[in-house]
């Protein structure tokens, strides 16, 4: 947070807080907040520095200080089981969707994107995945495409992204 | 006497069978198009507003009534079930909604949230009524320096909106401000932070953030915990309880006046009103520490203070002619293009229009509450569905929905790209809500700095010197600044009664 906000800061320099006259600049707005980051960045930089012994002197039965809320909030997200591969693999698979959505067309990729995170992430049968799979794409493509008009990419060969 | 007569005529012209037909199908159109992430009301209206051309004036604008309370209500549908705000007045019941979705009370929150919708119209539409030609005078008064120092205010109260971190909080909103300086700058031109991206030239739509920080990065959050579990409830516990109406009865009628005042507000609107109903209820409510958790009455109030707040940006649009929001602005366009002509005379040279067009607010109101509370126990079977087969459809919808802004494919990386963010953030502790707030505000917020800096001629004194933008400042100084002289004062208290205790 800090090292954005120093960015975002001295970039604005280069757009100019001010013009003529004292009047605002087009870097004086990105210039305030980046400078607001900065500050506040190292004050949380600063903050977690100081909770460090102050948590583990906790864990040994002492006083809870600061925000409680956030605290029980963040502890509890920390405690929760994490399955990294599959987060990674779903990101993954919606990046590369984006990504070939330009050649196979919206509605054939999200059909192969639903596909692909129901039958090899959440191991359902191949046959149910591709069923529902061809469902989301059809109601894609029946509401957008053909109710609503909404012009969907629709991909380098012809009719293939319907 | 007089406006009670002319109030009487709105309501007889408004409820004719086929006004009612329309105003029905109105309420079931924008509904669909409110479920649909990345469209929001204004843009659904826009969508349905060609099939009101060939209609009686005021038959139109009953239908468009409709169109508009249908598609504020499905967004608020998917921000519950699937934490996917239709738009930006609806994060804060996101926030609150979505967890009570999880704790298998999607049912009574949808009910409750359309209630409490139907609510603040029905208390803040004679509002509307009688008010505006006065509301109107005031709206004048309200310049740049004021707007600023609003959004000034707003962006430092929703810092601490969520109970947690208030640096935190404020750094994102900080963060959410610099994002919506992306493109060129309106006043010279000069590109920023664009580094010779075509598609960043023109900004950052606030939509497809909007889908990431929230719907993606949840549905990343919900898979790398190992997926949610279907949400099977029972009929009965579909139905609102009277601890709900309870616990949202004050809530809801303190939203609804509120929502409306900062609706009449130039530069305000639904968006800003939500988050200001909710912090209020954060900061006055017993259960303050549940905040954040699924609570009914975060959820009531955003909701009414959003729904009122669009009845309050009527007010300059009606009276003045000028739009007070993105709806208003749409709904003004629909008004021109059916020969209405809104302004200083509108309410007095156009009266039969005027009265039949407030009618059309309520009856749009009153068929939401009659075609969706029914609904709103089968919406909730959504989560029924086992989430392996749930989430994949989720993120489809997600980027169907940020493509849909611009038409863009460009949309759908920076949904993706804000999903990691915002799951990240999650991780962290970093609230979303004061991003997607300083994203939206900011451009906003500027253009009123550029317009004050020059109707001052540079000197910034003139924040000061006027009473409305100083009393905000003072609002934020003090908003910013008592949560933690009030925690010193309480430590210091402690101190002492423990030294008190061991002397």
């Amino acid at each position: 947070m800090a090292g954005l906000g120093g960015f975002v800061t001295l970039q604005s320099f280069d757009y100019g807080w001010f013009r003529a006259g004292e009047r605002v600049g087009p870097g004086m707005v990105p210039g305030l907040a980046g400078a607001v980051m900065l500050g506040l960045g190292v004050v949380i930089v600063l903050r977690a520095l100081v909770r460090r012994p102050e948590m583990a002197a906790r864990s040994h039965g002492a006083e809870p200080a600061g925000s409680e809320v956030a605290e029980k909030a963040e502890q509890e997200t920390a405690e929760q089981p994490r399955d990294p591969v599959s987060t990674a693999s779903v990101l993954g698979l919606t990046l590369l969707a984006i990504y070939v959505t330009q050649w196979l067309g919206f509605v054939v990729t999200s059909g192969l994107l639903v596909f692909a995170v129901v039958a090899v992430i959440e191991r359902e049968g191949i046959v149910r995945s591709a069923a529902y799979a061809a469902a989301v794409a059809f109601t894609v493509w029946l509401v957008f495409d053909y109710a609503l008009n909404v012009p969907l990419p629709q991909g380098l060969l012809p009719g293939l992204g319907i | 006497m007089e406006t009670l007569q002319l109030i009487a005529e709105g309501f007889s012209l408004a409820f004719s069978p086929i006004n009612l037909a329309f105003v029905l199908l109105g309420v079931t159109l924008g509904t669909v198009i409110g479920l649909l992430p990345g469209l929001g009301s204004a843009t659904g209206v826009a969508i349905l507003l060609p099939l009101t051309l060939g209609l009686d004036p005021l038959t139109a604008l009953i239908m468009l009534a409709g169109l508009y309370y249908g598609a504020q209500y499905g967004g608020s549908i998917t921000s519950i079930l699937i934490a996917t705000p239709g738009e930006a007045s609806q994060v804060m019941t996101t926030l609150e909604g979505y967890k009570l979705a999880r704790k298998g009370r999607a049912g009574p929150t949808l009910a409750m949230a359309a209630i409490a919708s139907f609510v603040a119209g029905t208390l803040t539409i004679p509002l509307l009524m009688t008010l505006a030609p006065l509301l109107g005078a005031f709206a004048l008064r309200f310049g740049p320096p004021e707007e600023f120092a609003l959004m000034v205010f707003g962006l430092i109260a929703v810092a601490g909106l969520t109970g947690g971190d208030r640096a935190k909080g404020l750094a994102m909103a900080a963060l959410g401000v610099a994002l919506s300086t992306v493109g060129f700058d309106p006043q010279t031109g000069v590109p920023r932070f664009a580094f010779g991206n075509p598609n960043l030239i023109g900004g950052l739509e606030f939509v497809p953030v909007i889908i990431g920080v929230f719907a993606i990065a949840e549905l990343l959050n919900q898979v790398s915990v190992g997926g949610a579990a279907p949400i099977r409830t029972r009929l009965r516990d579909m139905l609102p309880t009277r601890e709900d109406f309870r616990v949202s009865t004050w809530p809801t009628i303190r939203s609804s006046f509120l929502g409306f005042f900062v609706g009449v507000l130039p530069g305000a609107g639904a968006t800003v009103a939500s988050f200001f109903g909710y912090d209020l209820e954060r900061r006055i409510s017993k259960r303050r520490s549940q905040f954040g958790t699924g609570v009914m009455e975060g959820v009531t109030a955003p909701e009414a203070a959003n729904n009122s707040a669009v009845n309050g940006s009527f007010v300059p649009t009606l009276t003045l002619g000028i739009p007070g929001s993105a709806t208003t602005a749409v709904i003004l366009g629909a008004l021109l293009l059916h020969g209405i002509r809104p302004g200083p005379f509108f309410m007095t040279e156009q009266s039969d229009i005027a009265w039949g067009l407030m009618a059309s607010f309520y009856l749009g109101n009153v068929a939401l509450l009659v075609l969706n509370l029914p609904m709103a126990p089968i919406f909730a079977m959504l989560l029924r569905i086992r989430y392996a087969f749930l989430y994949p459809a989720i993120l489809v919808i997600a980027l169907l929905g940020s493509y849909a802004v611009a038409n863009n494919v460009f949309s759908m990386w920076v949904a993706a790209a804000f999903g990691i963010v915002g799951f990240l953030m999650l991780r962290n502790g970093y609230p979303a809500a004061p991003l997607v707030l300083g994203l939206i505000l900011g451009g906003m917020m500027e253009q009123a700095l550029v317009r004050t800096s020059s109707m001052a001629g540079g000197d910034y004194g003139i924040f000061l010197d006027r009473p409305i933008s100083l009393a905000f400042f003072l609002l934020s100084l003090l908003t910013f600044g008592a949560p933690t002289i009030i925690r010193v004062v309480r430590r210091r208290i402690r101190r002492e009664e423990v030294s008190d205790g061991t002397t």
